[in-house]
């Protein structure tokens, strides 16, 4: 973190080195060339192919942030960026990705192109995990069918979009807050599958939890 | 407790191969074999293969509206759940049991007390509340940062010790007259060594400093802590010197981020003395010094800041926190940071009522 001090005082600016200049101005001038560079690319639109066959169009910088997607274009290894536009859709192999789901997921995509890369290992995640969703977000993942709200999930996993799969893993604990098991086995539909003495016998571990069931 | 043993089984198992398939039971007996042939398939590591995440896709049997994840996406979902949901959901299904407390990579133990209402309305003791925290550490495997807030007792490191073998992070507290029990802190400190980089041995309270055994586990314990790399101790120098002596001499390649708390009540010589341990930590980093002592210490400062700026070329970001009782003038302290030519980050802060900031 150059150029940032946190000081109460300040003369203690003097004995902390000469803070830097020129290297900020540089950085900053590449930032935006980078930023700059991103827009450019993503005016190129390339198209992605669902697995069932639906061919959807999506701008460059956007479709890479699936880093399966942004995989698949650097193995091309295609210097000329305009030339992808007019390839053959990509293929996604995968089931999870049905039209309805590949055609949400490129409306994600597209809004939100110019979101900073998410980095994991950052120390802001576990502020990030408790961050509630933007308003947008909100709105795009209610989505009332729920096999299709899962097919986003899984497919949004499968290529690699962290952040749609996090607004999506939100969601759904979000719904799923506060209830209990029942509660939840009935809105997420999962079959009990333990038997009855099993149940018990967890039940009889956890007693202090299930007392107001 | 026979169905309780049965339970963890496959807990016990993962602990030698996480990656063993687990069959689902119950459901009949054509899905039950498809599943067992998917949960193997997730398994290759050969990426070409499209990775299955739905149940749905492989048996009309599951409703497309169903929450069938596979393993790894179901785990990555309920990381998002706070822990009082997770308590009471994990008895959802066989999946969620299994994969429920696999993302909780910290814990406060005692478990916060703000967790009583959300559980139960009614009071519970403080005994009942140590045994339901310890029920909940004994689920959660995977912890990478613990911080124990009160005295641990053998049983608890006992617990961390078997479970926990990706530990990077604790937060202990020592007390003097509870002695925890040698084995234990071998095999804690043999299963998690390799992990393990970062101990912090806090007081008891604001008042006390019980750091010695804190200290003495460091040392004795340090052919295991190969791999620490930051510390955070207390020392009440008439007692830890000696101690910290030793331990700055066996860590002084290892740690390149230290905090130390120092409270001094009879002699200035000590805080050279200190200064000069801390002066044989040659890849620090990073320092923060928390002082407390009744007598003015503008010399000593001085002189120790000087110190470290030659020993310790590394050094980028200084901490200075004085405590209530210290008199020396603020134009001194500052003074004394002259030396540090390479600090990127540097935070002073001061606690008196005798000092004029600002001068």
């Amino acid at each position: 973190m150059n150029g940032e001090y946190s000081l109460d005082t300040t003369e203690g600016m003097a004995a902390s080195g000469d803070p830097p200049t020129n290297n900020a101005v540089d950085d900053y001038d590449a930032e935006e060339a980078l930023e700059r560079q991103r827009e450019e690319e993503n005016k190129i639109k390339i198209k992605l192919k669902s697995f069932e066959g639906g061919v959807y169009e999506c701008g460059l910088t956007a479709a890479k942030m699936s880093v399966m997607v942004a995989n698949m274009l650097d193995a091309l290894q295609e210097t000329d960026l305009t030339k992808i536009a007019t390839r053959e859709p990509i293929p996604l192999q995968n089931d999870a990705v049905t039209n309805k789901a590949l055609e949400k997921i490129v409306e994600w995509v597209d809004h939100h192109w110019d979101d900073p890369p998410i980095d994991p290992d950052f120390d802001d995640e576990k502020e990030r995990r408790n961050e509630e969703l933007s308003h947008w977000d909100k709105q795009f993942i209610d989505i009332a069918d729920q096999g299709e709200l899962f097919d986003i999930i899984a497919a949004a996993n499968f290529m690699d979009i962290k952040g749609l799969v996090e607004v999506g893993a939100k969601h759904i604990c979000n719904k799923i807050k506060g209830k209990s098991c029942t509660e939840v086995r009935e809105m997420l539909k999962i079959h009990n599958d333990f038997t009855p003495e099993e149940e018990a016998a967890i039940h009889k571990e956890n007693e202090w939890i299930y007392a107001k069931d | 407790m026979g169905a309780c043993a049965g339970k963890h089984q496959h807990l016990k198992r993962e602990a030698h191969d996480k990656y063993l398939p687990v069959p689902i039971k119950n459901h009949n007996n054509n899905t039950n074999d498809l599943i067992v042939k998917f949960r193997e398939s997730q398994n290759l590591d050969n990426k070409n293969i499209p990775r299955i995440y739905r149940l749905s896709y492989l048996s009309r049997d599951f409703d497309p509206r169903s929450f069938d994840f596979s393993d790894e996406l179901c785990v990555h979902i309920l990381s998002y759940l706070s822990l009082e949901d997770r308590l009471r959901l994990e008895s959802v299904c066989q999946q969620w049991q299994r994969l429920i407390y696999r993302s909780v990579r910290t814990l406060d133990y005692p478990l916060p007390s703000r967790l009583y209402s959300h559980l139960d309305g009614n009071y519970m003791s403080d005994k009942h509340w140590l045994y339901v925290s310890r029920q909940v550490l004994r689920k959660c495997h995977f912890l990478t940062k613990v911080r124990l807030l009160d005295t641990c007792d053998t049983d608890v490191l006992a617990v961390l010790a078997k479970n926990c073998h990706w530990l990077e992070s604790i937060e202990w507290r020592f007390h003097n007259l509870l002695p925890v029990r040698r084995e234990v802190l071998s095999k804690l400190c043999d299963n998690c060594g390799n992990s393990l980089t970062c101990i912090k041995v806090k007081e008891l309270d604001e008042q006390a400093f019980n750091s010695e055994s804190g200290l003495s586990v460091l040392i004795v314990y340090s052919e295991y802590l190969l791999n620490i790399r930051t510390v955070s101790v207390a020392i009440d120098s008439d007692k830890c010197l000696k101690y910290f002596q030793l331990f700055a001499d066996i860590y002084n390649q290892r740690i390149t981020s230290l905090e130390i708390r120092l409270k001094f009540s009879t002699f200035y010589t000590q805080l050279e003395d200190t200064f000069a341990s801390i002066a044989q930590f040659l890849n620090l980093q990073s320092l923060t010094i928390t002082l407390e002592s009744e007598y003015p210490l503008d010399m000593e400062l001085s002189a120790g800041a000087s110190l470290l700026a030659h020993c310790c070329p590394n050094l980028t970001a200084l901490t200075l926190e004085l405590r209530d009782h210290i008199r020396c003038t603020s134009g001194s302290v500052l003074e004394s940071l002259q030396p540090f030519r390479s600090l990127t980050s540097l935070s002073v802060r001061i606690r008196s009522p005798d000092i004029e900031l600002g001068s």
